[in-house]
């Protein structure tokens, strides 16, 4: 995780406040010169020439908060609020002794938006006391380190001590069970600002001071966490400073945007454990956008030359379900929209600056949007630093300071490695949907298309930046449209994150872990575990160690970083048409941890071993030692416990709740629980984590697998004729005999568990969950089956490590698995699966499967010539590219292909991707072989080795024999100079017209000899022209529906929507059965 | 069957016929697509110039109302009570979609919920013109289900702040009415006869072909003065007995056949007539003399003065399942005074798309409405749109002619009275 700077920042510190910077005239686009004047409606109060300030004030009316009570802004109130987010800053006042500032931002019961400024906590760390340690040893110490860090730059200007304090206190490491050992001494050493602790913890490890080596400990927590550790402030929790012991900062003097901007010290703050009343939350506001830009043809918007022609915009409050308001400006008149705020404005400076002093005054807590951390934000950011708007910039709630950005690189085992920006927005929290819907969901593709239809079961209208830019430069009206388009992208995250519930169950998890809400996304797994890791030990008055990472590897490299991970009971593979009992361990890992009392602080060093009792510890499978708890109790198995007891006190209370927000709040709460428990584990094993530990991770995993096996064998001595047929990480799937009834498996799937449970230590516990029935287990990791909880009807279909989701795949496949499933599950059917399937395969080879099936999309990531390793997408691109530059798709398109056959037999298959659009104008013939091979083949196969023995034959065989080919209209090879000519619709040989003419023969759809069925045959091709006017009708008329207009055309080109190809599809074979009826003559 | 025709020229029924003037009007209102064209009926192209074309045409129908001050959409302002002129879009949950049975992973065809009525609470209206769409509630709410998509309405109504418009009055087009009829000064009647839903094979069908024939020999009287039979859809049977059937009955009397759902034709609406090729033996009567006229569905002729409109029921069914409406009668009387044949096209029935105009806009009242291939048999005579006011207009006959098939029953409607009467077979 180290941060990059992302450019050189083009801004200097100080132009914020030079208005007349805004009047750099930059030439504008020539679309302008198409805009009507800007509406009256808007009033003069928003020509881009007042001040801020009064535009702010113009919106406040619009959208602002309630006003601040009079009790607050007198301080004659207890201050109240629930914290958003919280940050510091250092402030260097010339000829003052600097000194760090915590900002706790958040918003009262009744709406106002609070900054608490808190005074006089500093930041500290603590160091190992080295025996005989002395007074004036310590004195020393002191000046030395102060001299040292003095001189290391960055603190140089400032005045007054670095180091404020060395204090000697008695304390233990968190690390090791040390026999005899209560406490020792260690140095606590508190400095001026944050980044001194780095500086300070550095030099002392390093050897610099003293010349001795000291252990540092706590000296890499974040200033922000460790200030919400002392004063026990958790993530989103609330907050209290009583009236007299804060003062108010006037309006004139307020360095923020908040209504209350108060003053108090550290000691004064007191902060609510979040449980009982303080569950409940404030009406934080949300504010979605989504911005457009004039793209040009065949380039993806770039900031530097692309304005920002449309911002859309829905405040939304936490809690409620309809936006309170809904705006959008535009760059150009716009129509009316009905609902909506339309603020016109004629240039782009004023554009940017209203979207700016609206966000300003609406005053949102969570700003929202899709994707807007990697594209809207970054784009208005740099457009605004290329146009010269340097007012902009300046977003969050601290009147002064810059809004910036970082690219960060966030390498993390459970959410691989992405790189993101961060943006500095004090006081306000971003929550990109696109980022929570990736960390929470694994879909098959991540547009906002799919995402609404997977979640909303809606379909998104999808409009290319080509077409868009045409829209700009028409009418009002045709802005207008845009308009629509742009509120409903902004719309939508808002939809999801209600849908989905993501900020309760962030919030949730912020006041769970005790980690602020931001935090949560834009960091990894670990920082959860670390907050709440510290959060225990500082109450037992126990010190984390900083491990230097080489001695981290270095730990874990003795006994070998790779462990033994979960095994597995080999799957005894198999479509199993009887019930299958499922018993699972219920929070496995952690349940282990707490049984065996493994833990840092219990886990004893092999020198140390002797000198215990041997009744006193425990020796693991792998050989380690930890102390039992009635020596000491580890603080993780204390944490875990605290963990189970509240997650079960969430889950009574919930099924106690009347109220439906507190039931989905309480919901949140115990899922960010299990997930807080489960990661605990998890941090124990990271090696490249903050505090390794694998002697606990390793113990862990092989209880894990002992528990594992002695179930089996305790399940199949108990029940002569159980058989286990397989066992995974934390469950085991028996057979109990071949005719056991429903009911029957789930009681004695209920009493093994019972008696299994006997077996282990609390709080281990194995539990009866579901009945699979039927089952299908294919290999490790791979099965699937119907879930049954209930006699009465089974609850879903449960599917894992089965192809369907993989984004690489064409629909074809998810929808031919699915089916699959559903025949041999749900209609335990296995001929009908196996009927289905040849069915497929000979459609596929005749060519009657719809292509919108067998799309497949990529997006282009980087340039073309960047891609090392040749992918059919980028090929396509490149051949797209000479085909016509203009529409041609570009960097960050998604570009959908089919893979055609070739014109040669050894052609690779990357180079036979082809527009699916293209495809069918042009009837090119679809490679259905590539399909079926690289497609098809394998997921079937898989799924039909459990059910037959030979699942080969579905490929081969007389289904496969019957091939049909689309005959191309233009193009390659031969076709080129084949001449056109009239063919008979029913035998296909050659037409003479002329010859026909003479004979007195009308029409010239069949030659003489078929002359015979002429009825039948017309009547054959208009049953079909009848069948796709039907369809013409219900596709289009669909699209017209998605897209919320009858009189508008329909733009949109969302290739993941199934109507879209069909669309295009039925539109030219309507075009081509009309020709051939034609062919047969007048009607009268 | 024997293909002569006794019965009639005894009573000189052909000489009355032939003195009648016919006039068929498909080519002429846009349905029937001239020969060349349907094949080049552009589906490239989208719905939405069908929807502008209707809307730009339709919304001259509101210029007579001389309260009505039209307000874009876009310009509705929260603080006055405004009207707007708009296409509808009616939202509605459980209209079948063919983006969930997509959406769906399984490939298994799962059998399409059918329902007689797709409308629901949840349902939700929107008006829509070229400057936007706003959500309408409606005041009681169960209005929402007079209207359906496709329908140009007025609407009266203000905006909240919630952006919804709330309307208070609905108003439909105030159409001129039709011409009155001539009183005839013939004292003998003349009859239409209209049927719908025909399966060949069964004896009822053959019933009244001998009916028709008159080797039935009862009811001469109005036989005889039969000038045209109308075929409004649906033939069942084997191609070669309704080819026979079609022949048999156009020699003794003019048919117009119109195409239905069920009959090989185009799916999209307006359907194109019957092909000369499936109909060899009847096709090949003399078109010049108009014995069997194989029409467009929808269908509009002229006799004697007196202007026919109708369809072979597919736009009424429609309607029911989207609307609620009591019975296929009072649809047709909304589709009436709406001044649409089919606002459901292309919403939820195929229809071509087309960018000049749309042909289902009703530009004149005729003198007759009729629907085929309804459950039962209805007919209302009543005045509409302006021609209320004015006290001196005709009345339109909304006629609903019940499936042959399932009642037996063939609708005679008498000249210029514009009576029905049933007949059973």
């Amino acid at each position: 995780m180290v941060p990059q700077q992302f450019s050189p920042d083009p801004y200097e510190p100080n132009d914020a406040l030079d208005d007349d910077s805004f009047e750099v005239d930059v030439d504008e686009a020539a679309y302008l010169t198409n805009c009507e004047p800007v509406l009256e409606t808007t009033g003069g109060a928003l020509s881009g020439h007042e001040t801020d300030q009064e535009s702010i004030e113009f919106f406040r009316r619009l959208c602002g908060r309630p006003a601040a009570r009079t009790s607050l802004l007198s301080a004659s109130e207890s201050l109240l609020f629930n914290q958003v987010t919280c940050d510091y800053v250092v402030e260097r006042h010339r000829a003052a002794e600097p000194h760090t500032t915590v900002r706790v931002y958040g918003v009262t019961l009744s709406g106002e938006s609070v900054l608490l400024c808190v005074q006089g906590f500093a930041p500290y760390f603590y160091a190992s006391a080295p025996k005989g340690f002395g007074d004036g040893a310590l004195g020393e110490l002191r000046a030395e380190l102060e001299h040292k860090c003095r001189t290391m730059g960055r603190v140089a200007d400032c005045s007054g001590d670095c180091i404020l304090g060395v204090e000697r206190v008695r304390r233990r490491s968190v690390l090791y069970y040390k026999p005899g050992e209560d406490d020792s001494e260690f140095l606590r050493i508190t400095v001026r600002t944050p980044d001194l602790v780095r500086v300070a913890a550095g030099l002392l490890s390093q050897g610099s001071v003293l010349g001795r080596v000291f252990d540092v400990f706590e000296s890499s927590v974040d200033f922000v966490l460790r200030f919400m550790i002392d004063t026990k402030m958790m993530g989103c929790s609330w907050i209290e400073v009583p009236a007299g012991s804060y003062t108010v900062v006037s309006n004139a003097l307020s360095p923020s945007y908040a209504q209350i901007v108060a003053e108090a010290h550290w000691q004064s703050v007191v902060c609510h454990p979040p449980s009982g009343e303080w569950l409940r939350t404030a009406a934080f506001r949300i504010l979605s956008f989504d911005i457009e830009c004039a793209g040009r043809k065949g380039i993806f918007p770039e900031p530097e030359n692309d304005s920002v022609i449309q911002i859309g915009c829905h405040l939304g409050e936490y809690g409620k379900t309809e936006p309170l308001v809904r705006a959008i400006f535009t760059l150009g008149s716009c129509a009316p929209v009905a609902g909506v705020q339309v603020i016109s404005l004629n240039r782009e400076q004023e554009l940017l600056q209203s979207f700016r002093n609206f966000l300003v005054a609406a005053d949102p807590d969570i700003i929202t949007g899709y994707n807007i951390v990697n594209f809207d934000l970054p784009y208005l950011l740099n457009r605004a630093s290329a146009i010269g708007a340097s007012r902009f910039p300046y977003l969050g709630r601290i009147c002064r300071e810059r809004t910036t950005m970082r690219r960060t690189r966030l390498s993390s085992s459970a959410f691989g490695t992405h790189e993101s920006m961060t943006f500095s927005i004090e006081g306000r929290v971003i929550m990109d949907m696109l980022q929570v819907i990736i960390r929470d969901h694994k879909l098959r593709s991540y547009s906002l298309n799919s995402v609404s239809s997977e979640f909303l079961n809606e379909q998104k209208e999808d409009v290319h930046y080509s077409i868009i830019t045409d829209l700009q430069a028409g009418n009002e009206h045709t802005r207008r449209r845009l308009a629509v388009y742009c509120l409903k992208d902004a719309y939508l995250p808002l939809r999801l994150m209600d849908k989905l519930m993501s900020l309760t169950n962030y919030m949730e998890l912020a006041r769970v872990t005790g980690v602020p809400l931001d935090w949560l996304l834009s960091r990894g797994h670990m920082v959860k575990v670390v907050s709440l890791l510290h959060r225990k030990a500082h109450e037992a008055d126990l010190l984390v160690p900083d491990l230097p990472r080489t001695e981290a590897g270095g730990r874990s490299g003795d006994g070998g970083p790779q462990y033994e991970g979960a095994t597995v009971i080999e799957p005894k593979k198999g479509f199993y048409r009887t019930p299958i009992a499922t018993m699972d361990f219920a929070s496995l890992y952690p349940s282990i941890m707490m049984a065996y009392n493994l833990c840092y602080s219990t886990l004893v060093h092999e020198s140390d071993v002797p000198k215990l009792k041997p009744d006193d510890y425990i020796r693991t499978p792998l050989g380690h030692c930890f102390v039992k708890p009635s020596v000491r109790k580890g603080i993780l198995s204390e944490m875990l416990e605290e963990f189970l007891a509240s997650r079960k006190a969430a889950k009574r209370d919930m099924q106690n709740a009347t109220d439906p927000f507190l039931r989905e709040v309480l919901n949140g709460r115990q899922l960010a629980l299990k997930i807080s428990a489960n990661a605990v584990y998890g941090f124990t094993g990271a090696s490249v984590g903050k505090l390794p530990c694998m002697e606990i991770s390793a113990s862990v995993t092989s209880y894990g697998r002992n528990m594992i096996e002695l179930t089996r064998s305790t399940v199949e001595r108990l029940y002569p004729g159980a058989e286990v047929i397989y066992g995974d990480t934390d469950s085991v799937m028996v057979k109990f005999n071949d005719h056991a009834t429903l009911e029957q498996v789930m009681e004695l799937g209920r009493e093994a568990a019972k008696q299994l449970t006997n077996i282990f230590p609390p709080p281990v516990r194995l539990e009866f969950e579901k009945v699979y029935y039927p089952y299908l287990l294919i290999s490790k990791k791979r099965y699937a089956g119907l879930y049954w909880t209930r006699l009465e009807r089974h609850d879903k279909m449960d599917c894992k490590g089965i192809e369907s989701v993989r984004r690489d795949n064409c629909r074809l496949v998810a929808n031919v698995v699915d089916t699959v499933l559903q025949k041999l599950l749900i209609e335990q059917d296995v001929d009908g699966a196996i009927e289905f399937v040849k069915k497929i395969v000979s459609d596929l080879l005749q060519n009657r499967i719809d292509l919108s099936l067998l799309v497949v999309s990529k997006t282009l990531t980087r340039a073309t010539t960047d891609y090392e390793a040749k992918q059919a997408h980028v090929f396509l691109v490149e051949k797209l590219r000479k085909r016509d530059s203009g529409s041609a798709p570009s960097l960050g398109d998604r570009v959908p292909y089919v893979i055609i056959k070739g014109a040669t037999k050894n052609e690779k298959a990357y180079t036979r991707a082809e527009d699916p659009i293209y495809v069918l104008e042009n009837s090119i013939p679809i490679d259905a072989h590539y399909y079926l091979e690289n497609m098809l083949r394998k997921p079937l196969e898989r799924i039909f080795s459990a059910v037959m023995k030979r699942p080969e034959t579905l490929f081969s065989g007389a289904h496969t024999r019957s091939i049909q080919v689309a005959t191309p209209r233009t193009g390659s090879g031969i076709m080129k100079f084949a001449k056109f000519r009239l063919q008979c619709v029913r035998c296909r040989a050659g037409i003479n017209e002329a010859e026909l003419q003479k004979r007195g023969l009308k029409g010239s759809a069949l030659c003489e000899h078929c002359r015979d069925f002429e009825a039948e045959t017309y009547l054959r091709h208009l049953k079909q022209t009848a069948e796709l006017e039907q369809l013409f009708s219900a596709l289009w008329t669909q699209c017209q529906e998605c897209m919320g207009s009858c009189i508008q055309d329909v733009l949109c080109s969302n290739g993941d929507c199934p109507i879209f190809y069909r669309r295009r599809k039925v539109q030219k074979d309507i075009t081509e059965a009309q020709t051939i009826l034609g062919r047969f003559g007048d009607v009268w | 069957m024997t293909g002569t025709r006794p019965c009639s020229e005894e009573n000189g029924a052909v000489s009355n016929a032939s003195s009648e003037t016919y006039a068929n009007l498909d080519g002429p209102w846009g349905f029937a697509m001239p020969s060349g064209t349907l094949e080049q009926a552009n589906y490239m192209q989208q719905y939405s110039q069908l929807y502008f074309c209707r809307l730009a045409e339709m919304r001259n129908f509101y210029s007579t109302y001389t309260d009505i001050t039209r307000v874009a959409i876009s310009q509705l302002n929260p603080v006055q009570t405004q009207w707007v002129v708009g296409i509808i879009f009616k939202q509605m949950p459980l209209k079948p979609s063919i983006l969930k049975s997509y959406a769906d992973d399984i490939m298994l065809t799962v059998p399409e919920l059918r329902l007689l009525n797709y409308t629901s609470g949840d349902d939700r209206v929107y008006v829509e013109d070229e400057t936007g769409r706003i959500e309408c509630v409606f005041h009681p709410e169960d209005r929402k289900h007079d209207v359906v998509t496709g329908m140009v309405i007025a609407l009266q109504g203000l905006v909240g702040a919630d952006g919804l418009f709330r309307v208070n009055e609905i108003r439909l087009p105030m159409h001129p009415a039709p011409i009155p009829l001539p009183c005839s000064g013939q004292s003998a009647k003349q009859y239409i006869c209209f049927l719908s839903g025909v399966d060949v094979r069964t004896p009822a069908a053959q019933l009244f072909l001998d009916y028709v024939t008159g080797c039935l020999g009862a009811d001469t009287v109005q036989l005889g003065a039969c000038m045209r039979v109308i075929v409004a859809g649906n033939l069942r049977g084997e191609r070669s007995l309704l080819d026979l059937f079609l022949k048999t009955l156009a020699e003794h009397v003019p048919v117009d056949l119109m195409p239905g759902e069920e009959d090989p034709v185009h799916a999209a609406f307006p359907q194109q007539p019957w092909h000369r090729l499936l109909l060899p033996q009847s096709a090949s009567q003399d078109d010049a003399q108009n014995r069997l006229v194989r029409c467009s569905n929808p269908h509009a002729f002229q006799i004697n003065g007196c202007l026919f409109l109708g369809t072979s029921g597919q736009n009424v069914k429609n309607f029911c399942r989207f609307s609620r409406v009591r019975n296929e009668l009072e649809a047709l009387q909304r589709l009436l005074e709406c001044g649409h044949l089919a606002p459901t096209c292309p919403d939820t029935m195929a229809c071509v798309p087309r960018g000049d105009h749309d042909p289902l806009v009703i530009r004149e009242v005729p003198h007759v409405l009729f629907t085929g291939n309804a459950d039962t048999f209805r007919y209302q005579q009543r005045v509409f749109g302006a021609a209320r006011n004015a006290g001196t207009a005709a009345p339109v006959t909304l006629l609903t002619v019940p499936r042959f098939d399932a009642t037996g029953t063939a609708v005679l409607l008498a000249l210029p009275e514009l009576t029905p009467t049933t007949l059973q077979f």
